[in-house]
């Protein structure tokens, strides 16, 4: 069932928000910003998250959902008082929750143990004596004390008009056999004498009749006797009685249940056999009801009733004007058919949900506005147009234009990266329990926007940067005691734009890098050399090297395989850098800066062997053009490139993508220093250089394959394919080449 | 003639499902995500019968029931609460803010369209 | 152009025929999305020789597959009466380079006849079936055989 399904990837979506509302409420009061709001809405997302998954059949999770739901309500309605353990607690339930959830969409398992634990812990809390006073049901209002009588503004004459007459008592035979009385054991008497409050409460005696009919024949008597004159009628009051003798094969409980949403709003008799009802039949008038049809097309039994019955301007639920019969009863002269889907936006906000593929579709024709209007500019400028004409003047209008329409669109598309964010204090919270820290996580400038295809990438290395600096960063608390530190450490996860990109940092109280034995390490696994003079910048940066893990065993948390430099390496794969900076004594700050979109990219234009192509501006440190004497040859085929101290790897793009066999001298061309995502860096070789550019990223994949050395496509202004170089698969093509030894600069220098 | 059915519930997991089963049911549905916005839509829509969940943010189930209560257009409605394991506590609040009737979450869509015939003419 | 395929005439179906040096191949006309004169195309590295590289179709790019080279006769040399067939291969898009279009033929099953059991691979690997029309001999090209499996890169 398609509808179905898709209800539930809403309830999950739905759930994800709910969590984060239930962590961000129950680390608000953990702050103690705890008014009675929070906790509602805490005990909301519970509530909610239970509702959805009973639909679903998710006993699991509806099982934990209910004992977790049950302390909150205690909680909210102050049956036990909110402490600091009791937060921490429920932070631990909300995280088995979210266990429960995914283990209900199908990722992941609870573990069932932990689970029941953590059941029994929240059950602990409410007190079983408290709850019971909880669970008992609130004191039955007394029937007509808690009954405000509702004045009819500005209707008081027209009752009087309308009621001037007296009450007859009628009787709807609702079956052609009713007369037919022979006394049988499926013959029942049911006597219903409405209170008022089954009318305020917008119940219908003529319903319950209509319902009584659904189980077989049945011939209804009102009795008016109790009907006050007309001075003493209390228009909001209930004065009759209905007597209805009803033949069914069912037994009392099907009776019973049609009056159960009236239990306590009127007295119910129901006997069987015939009742002594001869006498109320003296004056009455006899309605056939329809049998019960279908309820969407069910004509309303009580409209024809007052047609056949005038001047009665009451239905059969007579005696109570309070309800306006055209609004209720009259067969709801239903506003012109419209479509049975309409999304009723918020209050106070509109919003539009629109499917993602229509976004991106969006955001590739813009890209192709882009292009063209390259190309458009690129024609008009080879026809020597001067730049103070009205039709160049346009054109850059148009490029303005198309700009902003490009950053709109992209827009769009831009989500907060709460979404990642909000993964993170469970993170802090478990990876403190692991290793035996205490830490607080403090996030800032969670409502940051990026791309999502940006976002799906950040929370890897957001988690392994987090991890390291619970890990690695903090001290134990004896440790931060003994320095003189809260011995709760501080991770503090801010999120920022910086010149065009977003800046993630993530920053510790912790003890700082220790450079000496960072160095010692770097030198023992071969990283560096040993007689190498670093700044310590350069030393804090060697923790992104392969192979370098500070740790001395692999621990749990910073370990599983994962060390720094693989975060680096996937950062830049991105187009990102990601560095270190470090105080001893006082913590380290990670700072990872990536662009904001994988859409788009900004990249140098150079020419190589004929071909044009493409390399991202994150990965260039310089361009210069070498100086003869700047160029070492080394080996039998390979040269070297003096840049200030070190001597830097020539690499001719041309012969590495095999556009070439013959390197030109590289005095003839421009030479681009890049850095690979290992930190090591080359000197790229070109024929020329065209200028910096943004360009619309293209797959090469989508309709042919990876190619190595190309990292995608673009199309360029004059309309043709120019290719975007991957800038580490090329010094990797080139390091596979005749081996060269190792050069010992190759560090991690930012 | 089709009949409106108004559904106030902030979790769009069970709007959701309402609507199905009622869309089914050849009912025309509205919704409002709140107390608040319910009354907003009520006077929008004129909807023949009303199902609200209690626990909502801004105006809550009871909340909303009394202020439909309380208004001489829309008294009359008749107005199913959505309540959980049949809370007995909850259910009597409910309906003494003037609840018609109520729906034991989580229900099946007979049952949804059972109610809605009990209760509306 | 031509009818897409209805139902009714089962049995009969069309395919686009060209020439590729001396021979006559030809694909589904269903597949076949579009057909566009030479331009030409940025190389791609690291490369088969077969892949002439790629082109801008409206803002995607195409790979552009000799088609000649590809099945193991020499290297296509463009001119201006080569075109591209551009042709749905799966899910991927691509543009085969050909000596020129000949017809459009609409033929029946039992013109088809299985491939003659040849030596050569490339030709039992890519020929899906012969077609006799007219004395003509026409190879019909298995199209999903045509592009290479992707292969993702060791990252």
């Amino acid at each position: 069932m398609d509808e179905l399904e898709a209800i539930k990837v809403t309830f999950f979506q739905e759930c994800e928000e709910l969590l984060a509302d239930l962590e961000g409420g129950l680390l608000a009061m953990q702050d103690g910003n705890d008014d009675g709001d929070t906790v509602n809405a805490v005990f909301r997302a519970v509530h909610s998250i239970k509702g959805g998954a009973g639909a679903f059949g998710l006993e699991p999770l509806v099982r934990f959902a209910h004992v977790f739901e049950t302390l909150l309500d205690a909680l909210r309605s102050n049956e036990i008082p909110g402490t600091a353990d009791l937060t921490a607690v429920l932070l631990r339930a909300s995280d088995v929750l979210a266990d429960h959830v995914s283990a209900a969409r199908g990722l992941g398992m609870v573990d069932m143990d932990a689970s029941a634990a953590m059941a029994a812990e929240l059950k602990a809390w409410t007190d079983p004596s408290a709850a019971a006073v909880a669970a008992a049901p609130v004191e039955d209002a007394p029937e007509f004390e808690g009954f405000t009588p509702i004045v009819i503004s500005g209707d008081d004459g027209m009752d009087d008009d309308d009621l001037g007459f007296d009450f007859q008592p009628m009787t709807i035979s609702l079956d052609a056999q009713a007369a037919d009385v022979a006394v049988l054991d499926n013959v029942w008497t049911v006597s219903i004498r409405p209170k008022s409050d089954l009318y305020r409460k917008a119940n219908e005696t003529g319903l319950l009749l209509r319902e009584l009919a659904r189980l077989g024949p049945i011939q209804a008597t009102l009795d008016d006797s109790a009907l006050p004159t007309l001075e003493f009628l209390d228009a909001e009051a209930a004065y009759v009685t209905w007597s209805v003798r009803l033949e069914t094969e069912q037994g009392e409980e099907a009776i019973r249940e049609v009056f159960e949403f009236v239990d306590g709003d009127c007295e119910l008799e129901i006997t069987r056999g015939e009742a002594p009802v001869a006498d109320v039949l003296a004056s009455l008038m006899e309605v056939a009801l329809p049998e019960p049809a279908a309820p969407v097309e069910a004509p309303i039994a009580v409209a024809p009733v007052a047609e056949v019955a005038p001047p009665a301007p009451v239905a059969v639920s007579a005696p109570v004007p309070a309800t306006p019969p055209v609004a209720a009863n009259a067969p709801a002269a239903a506003p012109a058919a419209k479509p049975a889907q309409i999304e009723v936006p918020g209050p106070g906000q509109s919003v539009i949900r629109v499917d993602p593929e229509r976004i991106d579709r969006l955001i590739d024709l813009v890209g192709e506005l882009v292009i063209n209007q390259a190309m458009l500019a690129q024609r008009v400028g080879e026809y020597g147009i001067a730049p103070s004409s009205n039709l160049a003047m346009g054109l850059d209008e148009l490029e303005q234009l198309t700009r902003e329409i490009q950053d709109s669109v992209m827009a769009i598309r831009a989500q907060p990266v709460k979404s990642v964010f909000q993964r993170m204090p469970r993170l802090v919270r478990e990876v403190a329990n692991m290793t035996g820290k205490q830490a607080r996580l403090v996030m800032d400038g969670e409502n940051t926007e990026v791309d999502k295809t940006v976002i799906e990438r950040l929370a890897d290395p957001i988690t392994h940067m987090l991890r390291n600096a619970i890990d690695h960063g903090l001290e134990s608390p004896e440790e931060r005691k003994a320095a003189g530190k809260n011995p709760e450490g501080v991770v503090r996860l801010a999120a920022l734009h910086r010149s065009g990109r977003i800046v993630i940092e993530v920053q510790d109280d912790g003890r700082g890098i220790n450079r000496e034995r960072v160095l010692s390490i770097a030198v023992k696994k071969g990283l560096i050399s040993p007689d190498l003079t670093l700044t310590d910048e350069e030393i804090d940066n060697l923790i992104f090297l392969p192979g370098f893990s500070t740790a001395d065993k692999i621990s749990d948390v910073s370990g599983r395989g994962v060390g720094m430099d693989v975060v680096k390496r996937s950062v830049q794969a991105l187009g990102g850098r990601i560095s270190i900076a470090s105080r001893p004594g006082l913590g380290s700050t990670f700072t990872l800066s990536l662009p904001l979109t994988l859409a788009v990219l900004d990249g140098m234009v150079v020419d190589v062997a004929g071909e044009t192509l493409v390399i991202p501006l994150a990965c260039i440190v310089e361009s210069l053009r070498p100086k003869a004497e700047e160029i070492r040859p080394l080996g039998p085929t390979g040269s070297v490139l003096a840049v200030r101290d070190s001597f830097v790897p020539l690499i001719d793009v041309g012969l590495t993508l095999n556009y070439r066999s013959k390197s030109p001298p590289p005095t003839e061309g421009v030479v681009l220093l890049v850095e690979g995502e290992d930190g090591s860096r080359a000197a790229l070789v070109a024929d020329a250089i065209h200028g910096q550019r943004q360009v619309v990223i293209k797959s090469l994949e989508q309709n042919y394959q990876q190619v190595e050395g190309v990292a995608a496509a673009t199309i360029l202004g004059d309309g043709r394919v120019a290719l975007i170089l991957d800038v580490d698969a090329v010094i990797n093509l080139r390091r596979r080449g005749p081996p060269s030894p190792s050069d010992p600069t190759l560090i991690a220098a930012e | 003639m089709t009949r409106t059915v108004l559904t106030v519930d902030d979790s769009r997991t069970m709007r959701d499902m309402l609507r199905m089963a009622l869309s089914g049911a050849g009912f025309n549905v509205v919704e409002a995500v709140d107390g608040e916005h319910g009354l907003e839509v009520l006077s929008a829509h004129r909807p023949d019968v009303i199902i609200t969940d209690i626990n909502m943010p801004k105006l809550d189930g009871f909340g909303f029931i009394e202020a439909v209560r309380v208004d001489d257009d829309y008294r009359a409605i008749p107005i199913l609460v959505l309540t959980t394991e049949s809370d007995p506590s909850k259910k009597q609040r409910a309906r003494e803010a003037g609840a018609t009737g109520w729906i034991v979450k989580p229900f099946n869509p007979e049952k949804l369209v059972e109610a809605i015939r009990r209760v509306a003419a | 152009m031509t009818e897409p395929h209805s139902n009714s005439s089962a049995e009969t179906r069309e395919l686009i025929s060209f020439r590729v040096g001396e021979q006559e191949y030809c694909v589904d006309i269903m597949a076949v999305r579009e057909i566009r004169g030479w331009s030409p195309a940025t190389t791609l590295p690291q490369s088969p020789a077969y892949m002439r590289g790629v082109i801008n179709l409206r803002g995607a790019v195409l790979p552009i597959m000799d088609l000649a080279c590809r099945i193991g006769m020499p290297t296509t040399e463009p001119s201006v009466r080569s075109v591209f067939i551009v042709v749905q291969a799966g899910d991927r898009t691509v543009g085969l380079l050909v000596d020129a279009v000949s017809d459009i033929l609409s033929i029946t099953d039992d013109l088809c006849q299985p491939t003659p059991d040849i030596a050569c691979e490339n030709v039992r690997h890519f020929v899906r079936n012969i077609i006799s029309l007219e004395g003509r001999m026409i190879s019909e090209i298995s199209l999903d055989r045509l592009l290479p499996e992707r292969e993702a890169l060791a990252a």
